[in-house]
């Protein structure tokens, strides 16, 4: 099966600052995939290039399109959210579902009526009239009212509160998800999406520092929360990240499997919550043995 | 695609409610204020230097008297027919409002349009449908040339329709309708005209279009500044360097054929030919200007759908 992203050698720069870096990804149908970054990360430039909302160097095909030349094509069979203030504030619900049914071919208005019987949005409500969780669901109903086969979703739930921020993910999970389907998160709020996500890319300065499915990630990297007297031992082992615990040290440790029953020895094994990791590969913070 | 198009051109309709619903009913209401002032106090009508004027087959003539004291020529409300002569006078004055306000309505519309949408976040929602860019500035156009001299004919139907209700409630003889109710047909030969009118301007809307993609921070100063520095390129070269640009002669052209067409359209007024409703603007037309004209448009329309599709990043 060919993958629904390919990406080789993808770069693009605004003037001097370079937003992608040789970008090597590919992702297959079925996966949900967080794309994890700092803010300036090339992110929204790399969804930008997907969506073919702006032009990338190199090669990048999505459903074997191209998708800058084949946008509107593209766009039939891939539907993404940006953010949750996207949606034209003067427009009313009705109107808002006859528009993307008169344009979209793979939209279900039954079904999309059956995702706001749930929701308290009314039909001749404006979405200037709605709470931003509202507005939300609405984006949501009309998303997943599409039959498509990748979703993009760009900090969906940027602003929500936390009900509304796990109902989302939930609906996203439980009513549209399925084998068939691919979709890509871009969110800050890595805590939320990584029981959900079957495939982790991390990106900062406009290179790949990561691209693992969760399983592997759990095989790779390891936690050690280690009391502050077996630090040494522990920092001999050569984490990449260290972080201070109450009492002790938080020590994170890359291609770890040869060395987890000596790291065990030390203290407790965890595998490392994806903010952790992010932070780590992001940011790493190494104490040397014999430092302070 | 018709059914894209079509949706897209609901999209403006519903975005543009003020301009395209609410100001068209509002002014409605004007006209119908000023149709129950004229039908209370009809002897105020009067015409400049006593023209004789035609209102397609009716002539004010056959309906007016001259009177000396003032040296005016009045219409005289006595006669029979006066409300279908009325009927017809409303309808052209109802159509010459309208015209006015869609002017507004439009200029603004054309100049703000392409611009707005890429300064706001919902233009990713509508870059998430798949519409094309070609698309959706053709159902732009579409909206200026095709759907505002529809509304037009609405709006003077509909007033038209509010002026002969009025009639009847303020004691008109009612043998006098079925003439004063024929005169209903003028709004479809107003219509007629406003299509024409419509081409006419097509470069000033296909420029408004362009400099509303065009622009970073103001359309309408695009739309203004970089014509005027043409023009004034072209006058200085002309006069200091003997180098014509075309530039001057291409507007002096163009600005003639447009206001030989609207002079018909509008009749010359104080002349001896005072007619309204006289529509064959066609006529008289320089087939070389009309054809770089809409040569110029379509460059225009091509060059806005390029802009939106290249220039900017969202």
């Amino acid at each position: 099966m060919s993958p629904v992203i390919s990406a080789r050698g993808v770069h693009k720069h605004y003037g001097k600052k370079v937003a992608l870096d040789n970008i090597n990804v590919q992702i297959d149908a079925g996966k949900i995939v967080g794309l994890i970054g700092p803010n300036g990360a090339g992110k929204t430039s790399l969804l930008k290039g997907i969506l073919g909302l702006a032009p990338v160097a190199g090669e990048l095909t999505v459903l074997g399109m191209n998708p800058q030349r084949d946008r509107v094509k593209l766009l039939e069979q891939v539907s993404f959210i940006a953010d949750t203030a996207t949606l034209p504030r003067w427009i009313k619900v009705c109107e808002l579902i006859a528009y993307t049914e008169a344009v979209h071919p793979r939209f279900s208005r039954a079904q999309c009526m059956g995702f706001l019987a749930n929701t308290d949005i009314q039909l001749n409500d404006k979405v200037q009239q709605l709470s931003k969780g509202m507005v939300t669901q609405l984006h949501l109903a009309l998303i997943m009212a599409i039959d498509s086969k990748l979703l993009v979703l760009d900090e969906p739930t940027l602003g929500l509160d936390i009900l509304y921020r796990k109902q989302f993910y939930e609906r996203l999970l439980n009513d549209y998800y399925d084998a068939e389907k691919t979709i890509l998160i871009t969110t800050h709020q890595v805590e939320e999406i990584e029981t959900i996500l079957t495939d982790l890319i991390f990106i900062n300065q406009g290179k790949l520092l990561l691209n693992s499915s969760m399983d592997e990630i759990a095989n790779t990297y390891v936690e050690l929360q280690v009391d502050a007297h077996y630090k040494e031992q522990a920092l001999a082992r050569n984490p990449i990240h260290v972080r201070n615990l109450l009492g002790g040290f938080g020590m994170l440790y890359e291609g770890a499997d040869h060395q987890r029953d000596s790291l065990a020895a030390l203290g407790r094994l965890a595998t490392p919550s994806l903010s952790d990791l992010f932070v780590a590969k992001v940011k790493p913070q190494i104490c040397v043995p014999g430092g302070v | 695609m018709i059914t894209i198009i079509a949706a897209q051109m609901k999209r403006e309709f519903w975005e543009q409610r003020v301009s395209f619903l609410w100001a068209p009913l509002i002014f409605i209401l004007l006209v119908e204020a000023l149709s129950i002032l004229v039908m209370v106090h009809p002897h105020n009508i009067h015409f400049p230097n006593n023209a004789p004027l035609a209102l397609d087959t009716l002539t004010v003539e056959s309906y007016s008297s001259f009177d000396p004291a003032t040296g005016k020529t009045r219409l005289d409300f006595n006669t029979p027919d006066a409300l279908a002569l009325l009927a017809g006078l409303h309808q052209a004055v109802a159509w010459g409002i309208f015209a006015l306000m869609f002017a507004v309505a439009i200029a603004t519309y054309v100049h703000s349009t392409l611009f707005a949408d890429r300064k706001s976040r919902e233009i990713l929602f509508w870059r998430s449908m798949p519409v094309s860019e070609t698309l959706n500035v053709m159902a732009k156009l579409l909206m200026v040339c095709l759907v505002v001299p529809l509304l037009i004919l609405l709006c003077n139907l509909l007033s038209f329709a509010l002026f002969m209700i009025t009639a009847l409630f303020m004691g008109q003889d009612f043998s006098q309708w079925w003439p004063a109710l024929k005169m209903g047909l003028l709004s479809f030969k107003i219509a007629g005209s406003s299509f024409v009118v419509m081409l006419l301007i097509l470069p000033f809307i296909c420029w408004g279009l362009f400099a509303s993609a065009f622009a970073k921070r103001s359309p309408v100063t695009i739309s203004i500044a970089i014509p005027a520095g043409l023009w004034l390129a072209d006058v200085f070269l002309q006069k200091y360097a003997e180098i014509s640009l075309g530039i001057k002669a291409l507007l002096g052209g163009y600005w003639q054929f447009a206001s030989a067409a609207f002079g018909k359209l509008w009749g010359a007024g104080g002349s001896e030919d005072f007619r309204i409703l006289d529509i064959n603007l066609a006529a008289g037309v320089d087939p070389k200007i009309s054809s770089i004209a809409i040569i110029i448009s379509v460059l225009l329309i091509a060059a806005t759908i390029w802009l939106r599709n290249n220039r900017y990043e969202i």
